[in-house]
């Protein structure tokens, strides 16, 4: 057979590997240069292209280093330090910040950040290949992302989801 | 001696004057009683007229009733014909996706055949070769590595008719053309919209559990109908909308939130373009000989409204 000469992905199986939105990716071919590609279906070079061009992150590729029993506080930490940490230079997929878990944890993790977005930590906005995140607007936004570090004190919004 | 009486002018006068008035009188009761009888009948006739214009009244309702009865009923009729015309659509995208697996076959089979030349024999076991070792070229030395770099160029230069026949584009089946239905829809008006709807014969289940593996005609559809609406809200200037996707008994409803924002062109104009420019451009949709057909439809009639 010859197909293995070829490499070439569906966009699904790309998506899979990409761990995002098949319809996402579907969005951000449609405005690149020329647009979807004539059949959809994609090469390693292209899907490297792609995760690129959308700038895709995995947030939680590298470990937990905090020490934390209760593991949903863990989350809710590590989610903090890893918004302190992170460069707010640009806006980045809202995808990215839980990308990398999967089953219980992600769904928690999707919960915590629209709490984040309820107390102004993290700020949304629609765009054409999906939502994307902003730092939060919050006036105290170091020190209430450090006291959620830390353990000491949690917005109410955030409070909420851990229980 | 007789003496002959005459009439005195005073009682002649007087006697002429009653005279008169005895006819002024008869005169005028003839008029008086003319009067009445045409009022009499006048009042009949407004009698007559009234009665009338009751029975007029009700058919009016009647009607104005009938009216709405047969407006509601096209607009029951509408929602059938959506509801027929998205399973038919969902069907025939059933039906093509044998076709297009056929003729994915079908290049597959050529390509095949060309890899079997023997003149190739070696050139694809060096290309599988390379193939399997390419994630350590890193750790080999520069010079050595390329070397090999440069020999898979070649390789590959040789390989050029296997891997042209792969890129060409699938073959067209021979069956007819057939055409899929979208339905679209926007509010409140084209001026300045507040939401816009796509619905397309797929299941929800494309967006909310997305399956991997080979793309099937469904799945590719959903694609190409996210990316057609994607690049056509670019082209009208519309850069920061939420997108989100709906269930729509079953079938997928791509809504796009457009909060009454300012345009730079004619929504529909611009969906209508994308979507023909997927069906003449679009590899997979050619091979099966299917097309679409974009529908702009009043937003109620997407709502559940009365069964039939």
């Amino acid at each position: 057979m010859s197909s293995d000469l070829f490499q070439y992905l569906s966009l699904s199986e790309a998506a899979v590997q990409l761990d995002i939105h098949p319809f996402d990716i579907a969005r951000y071919l449609s405005i690149q240069k020329g647009g979807m590609p004539v059949e959809l279906r994609l090469s390693q070079q292209q899907i490297s292209q792609i995760a690129e061009g959308m700038g895709l992150q995995n947030w939680w590729s590298e470990p937990m280093t905090l020490e934390e029993e209760d593991p949903k506080r863990l989350l809710v930490r590590e989610l903090a330090r890893r918004i302190l940490e992170a460069d707010w230079s640009y806006p980045t997929r809202a995808d990215n910040l839980n990308r990398g878990l999967s089953g219980q944890e992600y769904t928690f993790v999707r919960r915590l950040i629209n709490a984040f977005i309820k107390c102004e930590l993290l700020l949304p906005k629609s765009t054409l290949t999906g939502l994307v995140i902003q730092k939060g607007t919050h006036a105290q936004w170091r020190d209430t992302l450090e006291a959620i570090v830390s353990g000491t004190e949690f917005p109410t919004e955030i409070a909420s989801v851990m229980q | 001696m007789s003496v002959i009486t005459e009439r005195s002018d005073l009682v002649s006068q007087l006697k002429q004057a009653q005279d008169w008035g005895d006819q002024q009188a008869n005169h005028w009761e003839q008029k008086q009683s003319e009067l009445k009888r045409t009022i009499q009948q006048t009042e009949q006739e407004i009698e007559r007229l009234k009665k009338r214009l009751i029975e007029l009244n009700a058919q009016q309702i009647d009607l104005e009733t009938q009216a709405n009865r047969r407006e509601s009923e096209v607009s029951n009729r509408m929602r059938q014909a959506i509801s027929q015309g998205l399973r038919a659509g969902a069907q025939t995208l059933e039906t093509r996706e044998l076709l297009l697996q056929r003729q994915r076959k079908v290049r597959l089979q050529r390509v095949d055949n060309i890899v079997k030349e023997p003149k190739f024999q070696q050139k694809i076991a060096e290309f599988r070769q390379f193939q399997d070792t390419q994630s350590q070229l890193a750790e080999l030395p520069a010079s050595y590595r390329n070397a090999i770099l440069q020999h898979h160029k070649l390789v590959q230069k040789e390989l050029e008719p296997i891997f042209m026949a792969a890129d060409q584009p699938l073959p067209k089946t021979d069956k007819p053309a057939k055409s899929i239905g979208v339905v679209a829809s926007i509010e409140p008006d084209f001026i300045q919209p507040e939401a816009m709807a796509i619905l397309i014969p797929v299941p929800f289940e494309m967006y909310s559990s997305p399956s991997a593996g080979i793309d099937s005609l469904q799945q590719i559809f959903a694609y190409r109908c996210v990316g057609a609406v994607t690049s056509a809200l670019r082209k009208i200037g519309l850069s920061e909308v939420s997108v989100n996707y709906g269930d729509h008994k079953g079938y997928l409803s791509i809504q796009v939130w457009l909060d009454g924002k300012k345009l730079n062109g004619d929504i529909r104009q611009s969906i209508s373009l994308e979507f023909q420019q997927m069906r003449d451009y679009a590899s997979e949709l050619q091979a099966v000989r299917l097309g679409m057909e974009v529908t702009w439809l009043p937003p109620e009639l997407l709502d559940e409204g009365e069964e039939l």
